[in-house]
């Protein structure tokens, strides 16, 4: 698989290549910088982009910005953006619109060769990824706990991976189930908490987070 | 009691108050300055009855019976002079009647003139109106006999010559326009000049005079003098044009209060300008070119005009004057109610008010800024100053604290603006004493403001610094460890890279509590919403956030989010809240910030312990306030409202 990276930090983008070339990975191009980056993409189109959230020259949201330039321009090539920190906020904008092969992962992921390897796989395949973390989170708000209450502990397991934005066969994998299973309780899941269903994973996501965080906020105080 | 004097050296260095002790203070004959006769001694009486304050009985009904009779006495001179003076003239006929007018015109001269002398600021236009009236006299000599005929003709003309001085002078006691000033010594120059020659030229023999006369001539050619005359007639027309052009362009410039009075001046101005200037000429000119020998009816007709334009300037004087008695007696009634003004822009309106100077400035001596603070607690900016003037105003001590700035008209009314200025002195201390403690208070507040973003910077330095240095560093180390776990199949590696892992992990995950805790970098990106979001779940706190989509100046939002973390943290660890509600939102140019939860309440704010003090002080540096509403066991809200004008 070829990939491209981007990082403004030479030092981590070292270790991240190191690590990548010993996972069997062609890094076809590196980058410092947004610009740069989109050059690069456009020119040698690889299988996949690894992008930081925060780049040059205002440190603020420019790797998101060119995840969403590359995927508008660029469908067939995957993109994940790892940030030193996940806010769900990013999470929902990366995922506006076309929700396909775009992932968004803690850089602390480096430290897992599987689960790094796992997620440029997906989002090359034109899945979506989102950090377990964000998922946490939302569901561990007591009050979000309350809501979810009315779901089986399987549903709830299967929600959790839905909102990782698994397919219906990862999941199936995951929990040892039939993928025939897995679709009944995604579709009595969704009925149970009146969330629209989506035609495939990648929409999905998007509606299950949104409904996570509603939900998380508490009614009148 | 206190009596008051005044310097009457250059009023715009200062307007002294000397405060005399009660009944041992030196009379006012002894402290006041004399020049010469006492009458032109411009002695300052309160014009306005302060309250609580009786008027210096010692003073005032001592000096005026003692100033009526002396006018009295030179008016009852001047009646006498002037019968003495037209003498030959004082038969029965028709020219008898101007005679008596002549006479009653100089006495309104004179006296008119002595009397306004004596009041405050008034000195010079007296003199002048004085001057008048004795010129007058002089010119209604009629002996024939002697130097008075020639002294009589010239000082004729410059009666008006005096009396359009001081119409472009009253009420104020200099020439302020540049073209007034030019105007007045050249009005003096030609006028006086060409009569000089013109006498030196006239032999009054061709005018009908018997030898008696003591002439200055040298003149022999009559041709000599018809052109001296022609160009004297001439420039005398000018010269009145010239004065009425004058005269309308001062009524036009006159604001404020020294409006109501130029209404009557501008009359004289004109009725004066009209006569002396014009009709004045019309009679010589028709004498020596078509009636040659003095056709008397003519004669008659031009002193008669002459008298009555003096009559009619004088009555628009005495207007004048009762105009601006009236205005002074309207003026103290204003100012008995400024005593009760505290507040120095309250303060300024009502000497606006009361100056009828809508542009005045009340200002403030700041030792500290070397310069002056206007009455909102600015700095005043004088450079652009057009037609105002400086007016300072020195206290007790002699020192100069307080300053106007006001209209050059006003400050021309040296006796009202002295009168005004007195009246509040009181209250001009006041307020700028208030204004200093307003302005130091408005510069410490920014002073904090500045620590407070110069901290906020820090900050967010630190926060970038620890991104992009130690965290990357570490994350590189864990990509690292990850690839050397993945290049080796030996499950003890394995093992042992793994504990490594963990280590590491470890300290990333406090690297970030570390960095989120000096500042979080969601603040600065995306503001207070997602960031109060994030916070809430990492808390695990159910949480309604209402945040308004807008972004605030740093230090505010920064302040607000920790006050808003540590509310949060208070919520769950201390008072067992499950539900919070954050809103964020305007308030005019504020932001306002309410948490409210509903743990156990009773949270009550000790000194020196963290938490809710802390958050006060946040507040505080940034010139907010805080507010804690916690009854036990009911729940706590917490108000914030930062300014952020």
């Amino acid at each position: 698989m070829r990939v491209v990276l981007c990082d403004d930090s030479g030092l981590f983008r070292a270790g991240l290549v190191a690590l990548l070339r010993e996972l069997g990975l062609d890094i076809v191009g590196e980058a410092d910088n947004a610009v740069r980056l989109l050059e690069m993409v456009e020119g040698v189109l690889p299988d996949a982009a690894i992008v930081d959230l925060r780049l040059p020259p205002t440190f603020g949201d420019e790797g998101l910005v060119a995840a969403l330039t590359i995927r508008e321009r660029h469908p067939g090539v995957g993109v994940l953006v790892l940030s030193t920190y996940v806010e769900t906020s990013y999470a929902v904008r990366l995922l506006q619109g076309n929700a396909r092969g775009v992932g968004y992962l803690l850089k602390d992921r480096v430290d897992d060769a599987a689960t790094l390897l796992t997620g440029i796989e997906r989002v090359a395949r034109g899945e979506t990824v989102i950090d377990p973390l964000i998922v946490t989170r939302l569901l561990d708000r007591s009050n979000a706990a309350q809501t979810l209450d009315v779901l089986s502990r399987r549903e709830r397991e299967v929600l959790a991976l839905l909102a990782q934005g698994r397919t219906n066969s990862a999941i199936a994998e995951s929990l040892f189930l039939s993928p025939k299973t897995v679709e009944a309780h995604v579709a009595s899941t969704f009925t149970k908490l009146g969330i629209t269903s989506a035609p495939d994973a990648n929409r999905r996501v998007l509606a299950v987070l949104t409904y996570l965080r509603v939900v998380g906020h508490s009614p009148e105080v | 009691m206190v009596g008051f004097g005044v310097d009457e050296m250059d009023m715009a260095t200062s307007m002294r108050a000397r405060v005399t002790p009660g009944r041992d203070e030196p009379r006012p004959e002894a402290t006041a300055e004399h020049r010469g006769c006492p009458l032109f001694n411009a002695r300052v009486f309160p014009l306005a009855a302060r309250r609580g304050v009786r008027k210096d009985e010692g003073m005032r009904p001592a000096a005026e019976p003692l100033r009526r009779r002396f006018l009295v006495a030179i008016g009852l001179l001047t009646a006498v002079t002037m019968i003495v003076a037209q003498w030959p003239g004082l038969v029965p006929g028709r020219w008898l009647v101007v005679h008596l007018v002549n006479g009653f015109v100089a006495v309104l001269l004179v006296v008119g003139g002595a009397r306004l002398a004596s009041r405050p600021g008034q000195r010079t236009n007296g003199r002048l109106m004085l001057a008048a009236g004795l010129v007058f006299v002089l010119s209604s000599v009629g002996w024939d006999a002697g130097p008075w005929a020639a002294i009589g003709w010239v000082a004729q003309s410059m009666v008006a010559v005096l009396l359009a001085w001081l119409l472009l002078r009253y009420p104020g006691d200099r020439l302020t326009d540049p073209y007034d000033r030019v105007f007045v010594p050249a009005m003096f120059g030609l006028v006086l000049g060409l009569r000089l020659l013109e006498t030196v030229l006239w032999n009054p023999i061709w005018g009908g005079y018997e030898g008696r006369a003591w002439w200055p001539t040298i003149g022999r050619s009559q041709g000599l003098h018809t052109v001296n005359f022609v160009v004297m007639w001439l420039v005398d027309i000018v010269i009145g044009v010239v004065f009425l052009v004058l005269v309308v362009r001062r009524h036009r410039r006159t604001t404020g209060l020294a409006r109501r009075q130029a209404l009557p001046l501008l009359v004289a101005g004109v009725v004066g300008a009209i006569v002396f200037g014009v009709v004045n000429n019309v009679y010589p000119l028709l004498t020596t070119f078509w009636f040659q020998s003095a056709d008397d009816v003519l004669n008659l007709a031009s002193s008669l005009s002459n008298a009555a334009a003096l009559l009619v300037m004088m009555g628009a004087f005495g207007v004048a004057a009762l105009l601006g008695g009236l205005q002074r007696a309207r003026v103290s009634a204003l100012l008995a109610d400024m005593d009760a003004e505290h507040e120095p822009e309250t303060l300024q309106r009502s000497l606006r008010t009361v100056l009828a100077d809508p542009g005045l400035l009340l200002l403030f001596k700041d030792t500290a800024a070397d310069g002056w603070i206007a009455a909102g607690g600015d700095l005043a900016d004088l450079s652009v100053n057009g037609r105002r003037q400086l007016v300072p105003v020195s206290e007790m001590d002699d020192a100069v604290r307080v300053a106007l700035l006001v209209d050059e008209g006003v400050a021309q009314q040296r006796d009202l603006l002295g009168a005004v200025v007195r009246a509040s002195r009181l209250a001009l201390d006041n307020a700028r004493l208030q204004t200093l403690a307003q302005a130091r208070l408005e510069e410490v507040t920014r002073s904090r403001q500045r620590l407070a973003s110069v901290g906020l910077e820090e900050r967010r330095r630190l926060e970038r610094d620890l991104h992009d240095g130690a965290q990357q560093r570490l994350l590189s180390v864990a990509a690292g460890i990850a690839t050397a776990r993945a290049a080796t199949d030996d499950p003890v590696m394995h093992e042992r890279l793994d504990d490594v892992r963990d280590g590491l992990r470890a300290a990333l995950q406090e690297l970030r509590d570390l960095a989120n805790g000096i500042h979080p970098a969601v603040l600065t990106q995306s503001g207070l919403g997602p960031a109060i979001e994030s916070a809430a779940e990492r808390l695990a706190l159910p949480a309604r956030i209402q945040v308004e989509p807008r972004r605030w100046p740093p230090e505010v939002e920064s302040a607000a989010y920790f006050v808003t973390a540590e509310a949060l943290t208070n919520a769950v660890k201390h008072s067992g809240a499950e539900r919070v509600g954050v809103t964020v939102a305007s308030h005019g140019v504020d932001l306002l910030l309410t948490i409210v939860d509903d743990g156990a309440g009773g949270a009550t704010p000790t000194p020196g312990s963290g938490g809710l003090t802390g958050m006060r002080d946040r507040v505080a540096a940034l010139g907010g306030t805080l507010v804690t509403v916690s009854p036990s066991g009911g729940g706590t809200t917490i108000s914030a409202r930062f300014p952020c004008a």
